[in-house]
């Protein structure tokens, strides 16, 4: 065991691994919420709860001057010069939302996660990996999906179909681009060309529609905050384990070489 | 456009009235400015062995842990309330707070709690101990080995502990850790040191008028990871040895050593 003179590298990579078990020693710390554990571990859709929602400022809308009054149905009340947002019919939005995510696992359906703001990449990007589905963190290019032949072609990579133990299946002809089946926005406001595109393509979405956005841009609108990371990633988590959750159920016909899911 | 790509509190508020704008900034923010602080402290952990007999008694147990935990723990929750250090383990808080001095008392709290809670985990009655081959040095592989060669056997590592031990006065800790040539050695913090940080490992007898700072030697970053250690505060002994009874207290602790939580710790601890 007795060994050279371990090199700084060697040193910090046990510092990091003596961590692990280390964090536990000392004292209990009682449950609360960090950013990185909001990404990498959200909460699943048995935990969703008016308090959870509450917690992560999903009730606060924009300002009363910038309302658009077609969320009418979704608001509370004011207070503050903000609207507020009624949480049941967040609850009742975001459940619907959750049956629908499920409805399209269980066919394999491909889910596409659009959130372009700042600070939404890591949430996006996980939970598209989660739902066996495909992620846009930076900017939706148009024709995207109406013009899929020409853009996806200038995307770069391939769509290659590949069996149970990674090997590559030759075919004849490879797909060249992919439709979704589902397109998850959490800024439909921001992404106005993205919701057009698939109300072109008839692609269901699902949008959280804050008090200044227009819920018609959206199949299934979930009324809530978009301008908080924290509530953005519960929801955007919440509808990626819920598509894990089905994959789960039956994991042998997602990973199978009929399957056309993106690799986990 | 998002150009920037800065995450800032203004994002996406609009110039409305004055009364609004500052609220649409907090809106931005998970603020904790409005959230209720009762609900996050730190709270005693729970040990897996409560019955250490011939080491600690009933009321020995209620006064090293229970009492002496407690109290640490809580003047932790004092100092740390309302900060972001709140939410942090102990191990982070350690790191966090060693060398700023307004801090000085928050970090020998959180050091003092650390090392309480790491003894208390190395710990099992002496009859089960003797019991079961599991839970002895021989049904241990890795760290039986480690201890041969780094001492010639389990006597010879009791005996050096118990020199180190007798040359001590005062509350202290003695450590077992593994360095950085992977070599078992045996160090000792005073008062509420830390094997972790160099600077504050405390390792020289504050009683004796410093000659040399204490921190005069090569720093070694990084290094130390501890095994397991010795509780020589006077509470830990004297309910049920008497105040000068280190000796035999020692001797019971090397026969209620835990060897197989040693053992995980050092399978993990090494790379």
């Amino acid at each position: 065991m007795i060994s050279r003179k371990l090199t700084t590298e060697q040193l910090i990579a046990r510092r990091l691994k003596i961590r692990s078990w280390n964090h536990k020693i000392g004292a209990k710390v009682a449950p609360h919420y960090t950013p990185s554990m909001g990404v990498r571990n959200p909460a699943s859709p048995e935990k969703l709860s008016m308090s959870l929602l509450l917690s992560s400022y999903a009730h606060m809308g924009h300002s009363t001057s910038l309302w658009n009054p077609l969320t009418q149905p979704f608001i509370y009340g004011k207070r503050d010069g903000i609207h507020i947002i009624s949480l049941d019919q967040t609850m009742v939005y975001l459940r619907r939302a959750i049956s629908v995510v499920r409805e399209v696992a269980k066919a394999r359906g491909v889910i596409v996660f659009i959130g372009t703001r700042s600070g939404q990449k890591d949430s996006v990007v996980n939970a598209a990996k989660r739902a066996r589905g495909f992620h846009v963190f930076d900017r939706w290019l148009p024709g995207l999906v109406t013009n899929a032949r020409n853009v996806q072609g200038n995307l770069g990579g391939k769509i290659v179909p590949v069996d149970d133990n990674g090997r590559v299946v030759p075919t004849k002809e490879s797909p060249k681009f992919v439709i979704p089946d589902l397109i998850v926005v959490l800024n439909p406001l921001e992404n106005r060309g993205a919701c057009l595109e698939a109300q072109k393509a008839s692609i269901p979405t699902i949008g959280i529609i804050d008090s200044d956005a227009d819920p018609k841009m959206v199949t299934y609108p979930v009324p809530a905050n978009d301008d908080s990371l924290r509530c953005t990633d519960l929801i955007v988590g919440l509808l990626s384990k819920a598509a894990e959750q089905e994959y789960n159920q039956n994991p042998a016909s997602v990973n199978s070489t009929a399957s056309y899911l993106p690799r986990a | 456009m998002n150009f920037l790509r800065i995450p800032s509190a203004f994002h996406g508020v609009r110039c409305a009235n004055s009364q609004s704008f500052f609220l649409q900034c907090f809106k931005s923010i998970p603020s904790r400015i409005q959230s209720n602080h009762f609900k996050c402290y730190h709270t005693v952990p729970e040990i897996p062995e409560r019955n250490l007999n011939p080491l600690f008694s009933e009321h020995g147990m209620k006064v090293a842990w229970d009492e002496h935990q407690g109290h640490v723990v809580k003047s932790l929750n004092d100092r740390v309330k309302g900060t972001e250090l709140e939410d942090h383990s102990m191990f982070n808080i350690i790191f966090q707070t060693a060398v700023l001095p307004e801090h000085a008392a928050t970090f020998q709290f959180a050091s003092q709690a650390y090392n309480n809670h790491f003894f208390f985990e190395s710990l099992i009655s002496a009859e089960k101990a003797k019991a079961d081959p599991k839970f002895q040095l021989e049904g241990n592989s890795v760290i039986q080995q480690a201890i041969l060669e780094n001492f010639e056997s389990k006597e010879d590592l009791l005996s050096k502990i118990k020199q180190l031990a007798s040359n001590t006065f005062g509350a202290a800790w003695i450590w077992v850790v593994l360095d950085d040539y992977n070599r078992l050695q045996v160090m000792r913090t005073f008062q509420a040191g830390t094997p972790f940080l160099w600077t504050r490992s405390q390792s020289n007898d504050p009683h004796l008028v410093p000659s040399v700072p204490d921190h005069s030697m090569r720093p070694r970053n990084y290094s130390h990871v501890p095994i397991f250690n010795l509780c020589l505060w006077d509470h830990a002994y004297f309910t049920d040895f008497g105040l000068f009874q280190r000796e035999q207290y020692i001797d019971t602790w090397f026969q209620s050593i835990n060897w197989s939580v040693v053992e995980n710790r050092l399978k993990q601890s090494l790379v």
